[in-house]
Parts: structure tokens; sequence; C-alpha cells
């Protein structure tokens, strides 16, 4: 990109000033790598969280509401921090949602319906 | 330096795609006995062809950008903001991933339509006498030998971990910490795999449950006891449940394997000091790749491990 494009846009991909939430870091850190550590420690934790879960025989929805929702937490983590969408420029996570529309059809309409239910769209949708 | 070996273009991504779509129409044509199911082994030629062709076209993208050391200039061009700070092989990356999101979307959502639509095993359900009316899952049979997907879900959270830390090592010019790094990734992901493979020969074998117990129609299963239909393994063909386990883990199984392969060319080159404070993308790139299949995994663990 030349100098003369002036996007307006001052985000640096490389600027190492990534600061993490209070909440994840348990107090304030400066260093990224404890930082990084903190989010691993975290994803341990619900690891353990979801075996511990599991373990516990609930009904068939809300142990698919466990599994997802702890799922989709670790998601959360690794995509925000490792994945670094917190600090990259927001064309990122708009082309990371792209599929989120895909994945709620794929899972909502087909996934947790079953042969002989109704899967056309428009009966889904209410039209 | 970088206008030495600054960015070019190179065929080598074409090239490998092409003989991707080769290897793939010539594996499905061999295992489908050729256009008349007559078994022609004509194909198997086309599927080796196209592993050579993959082969060339990998060799050919690390010669391009093994002596690369610099990503200046790669921002994709544009007026907008929309566009503004990101480069051209980080956006293909993330083109690549969200692709790569609907293969496994699919995989699991078939899994869960099944799983919606045929009963779990229960006493108070008729399941048949080999337990074929019945879904007897895989997460069962691994019940007791949990411990091996445990390590392998903390072997990849730790994997990805050590491939962030490889970035920041490179980032802050520390080669031989940003080489170790990468080691303990391929390490790590080695590990997966090995784990993986043990526990797919045992349950093919039928050897995480014991001998001394069987069931029959009505009965309930405990721990180490088998349902009459996995008496002689578990495996692709044994059933639904086999089919789905199998084709989902072994898809992403491959991922990890394609991964370390990657890493194998980052490890040689970062150990070559090419990765430093102005030159580290790749080490990102890859990282993205990594996460995903991480992703993938903590979304595979639970709903065929534990449930």
């Amino acid at each position: 990109m030349s100098d003369e494009q002036e996007t307006g846009n001052e985000h640096d991909e490389h600027h190492d000033d990534h600061s993490f939430p209070a909440w994840v870091t348990l107090g304030h850190t400066d260093n990224p790598i404890n930082g990084f550590m903190k989010v691993f420690a975290w994803l341990v934790f619900w690891t353990l969280l979801e075996v511990g879960a599991i373990l516990s025989e609930f009904s068939f929805w809300i142990t698919m509401g466990i599994l997802f929702g702890i799922a989709a937490i670790k998601c959360w983590f690794i995509g925000s921090f490792f994945m670094h969408m917190t600090w990259d420029p927001p064309l990122v996570n708009r082309t990371a949602a792209v599929p989120v529309f895909f994945l709620i059809v794929l899972f909502l309409a087909i996934g947790l319906t079953q042969p002989g239910a109704v899967d056309d769209l428009r009966t889904i949708c209410g039209f | 330096m970088s206008g030495e070996h600054g960015h070019h273009g190179t065929p080598a991504p074409f090239v490998f795609c092409v003989a991707t779509a080769i290897m793939f129409i010539g594996l499905v044509m061999a295992t489908a006995g050729g256009e008349n199911n007559e078994g022609d082994t004509g194909y198997w030629f086309v599927f080796i062809l196209g592993i050579a062709g993959m082969i060339t076209g990998f060799m050919m993208w690390v010669q391009d950008y093994w002596d690369q050391d610099s990503e200046e200039g790669e921002e994709i061009v544009g007026y907008h903001p929309f566009w503004a700070s990101i480069t051209t092989r980080k956006f293909g990356m993330w083109i690549f991933l969200l692709t790569e999101v609907m293969v496994f979307s699919t995989l699991l959502s078939a899994y869960m339509r099944y799983r919606a639509a045929i009963p779990d095993y229960s006493p108070d359900i008729d399941c048949g006498l080999y337990f074929e009316e019945c879904w007897v899952p895989a997460a069962d049979i691994i019940r007791s030998h949990l411990i091996f997907g445990v390590i392998n879900t903390f072997a990849l959270l730790l994997s990805s971990l050590t491939v962030v830390l490889a970035l920041y090592a490179a980032r802050n010019n520390n080669s031989k910490a940003a080489t170790r790094y990468l080691i303990a990734t391929f390490f790590l992901g080695t590990l997966f795999l090995v784990l993986k493979a043990y526990e797919w020969w045992e349950m093919k074998n039928g050897h995480f449950w014991g001998d001394h117990c069987s069931v029959t129609a009505g009965q309930d299963i405990g721990h180490h006891c088998v349902a009459p239909k996995y008496e002689h393994g578990f495996w692709l063909d044994t059933s639904l449940e086999g089919t789905t386990f199998y084709i989902t883990t072994g898809t992403h199984g491959a991922h990890v394997f394609v991964g370390l392969l990657a890493l194998g060319y980052l490890i040689a080159k970062a150990n070559k000091e090419g990765y430093n404070e102005k030159y580290n993308d790749t080490i990102e790139l890859f990282g993205l790749y990594w996460h995903y299949v991480d992703v993938v995994w903590v979304f595979v663990f639970p709903f065929f491990y534990l449930y």
C-alpha cells in the first residue's frame, strides 16, 4: 500500500500492545505472554468443567445446551485471543462471521431435526 | 534485504490445487470401481499422478517462499478503510478457513441428525437382538479409556499456546525460542495422532472392552461391556455410529497431519533464523490454521467422546 493511500485506519497488525480484558487475566498484565498463558488456563478450566458436566446424565436437550455452550465459549477464547481476532481489523471479524448463518441452518434446521420433520426453509422461517 | 527477497507471484498454489483435484478424482473413481463399477484400476494411476503433483506443488511452494523475509507492500490495495491493514495472504487464509468450517459443519450436522433420529439404547426400549435399532455411541466404548481423549484435548490446547509463543518469540527476534516452540507444537501434534491411531486400533479390534461380559437385548450396558453389534469390533462398516465417528475424527486427523507437514517447513526455516520481528507472518498464518484445527476438536471431543 503506497503512502499516498490514506485509509484513515491507523490499526497496525504488528502492534504488540495486546491488552487482555481484566477478567481474563484476573488483574492487569503488561506481558502478552502471561495473557496467553491465562487464556490457556481458562481453556483447561472449561475442558475440566465439560468432562465433569457430562458425567452427570442430563436429558438430551440439557446435554446439548451444555456441550454447545462450553464448546462455544472455548471457541470464543481461541478465536479472540489465539487467533488475534480481538486485535485484528474489523474485516477479519466480518469475514469470520460469514458462515454463521450457514452454521445456524445446518445445526438447527438439519442437525437437530429428525427425518420426517419439517425441513422446508420457508416453513421454518414462518412464511 | 527486503528488496531482494520480497514477495512475488507463484503458480505453486494453483499447481497444488489442480493436483489435489486430480488426486481426489482418481481416488473416488478407483474406489468406486471405475465408470461402470467393474473394478477399473486405471484410476489408481490417476490418484498416484495427483499425489505426485501435490508433492511437486508443495516443493515449488517451499522453494518460492524459503528465502522470503518481507511482507512489505502486501496489504490489500484499496481506497476504503474496510480493506485496510490486512495482507492478501491473511485474508486468503481466512477465506480458506471458512471453507473448512463448512466441511466440518456438514459432518457434525449429519451426525447430530442421526443422534436426534435414532434413540439411544435404554433398558426401556426394544433395541433389537443386536442393538441394531438403537444408537450405541462411540462415547460408551471410549468411556473406559477416556483418558486418551482428554490427553489429546490438552495436547491440542497446549499446542495452540506454543504456536502463539513461537510467533511472539519470532517477533522478539528470538529464533531459538521460536524454533523450540514450533518443535514443541510438532511433538504435541504427533502425540495427538499417535494416541488417535492407538484408539482406532483398539476400537477396531474390540480391545476397549473385556471378553467376559456381553449383553442381550433388554439389558443395560455397563462399563467394559459391549453391545452385541460390536462384538467383533467397532469399525467404519460396523454401523452408522462407526461410520460417523471414523469419518469425522479421521477428517480431523488428516487436517492435523497436513499441519504437521507445514510445521516441518516452519521449523526448518525458523532454525535458519528465517523469522524475525520484520517477517513472521507465516507463523501467524499457520497459527490461524492450527487454531482452527483446535477449534474443530473443541466440538468433536464433546460430541463424539463425551456424549
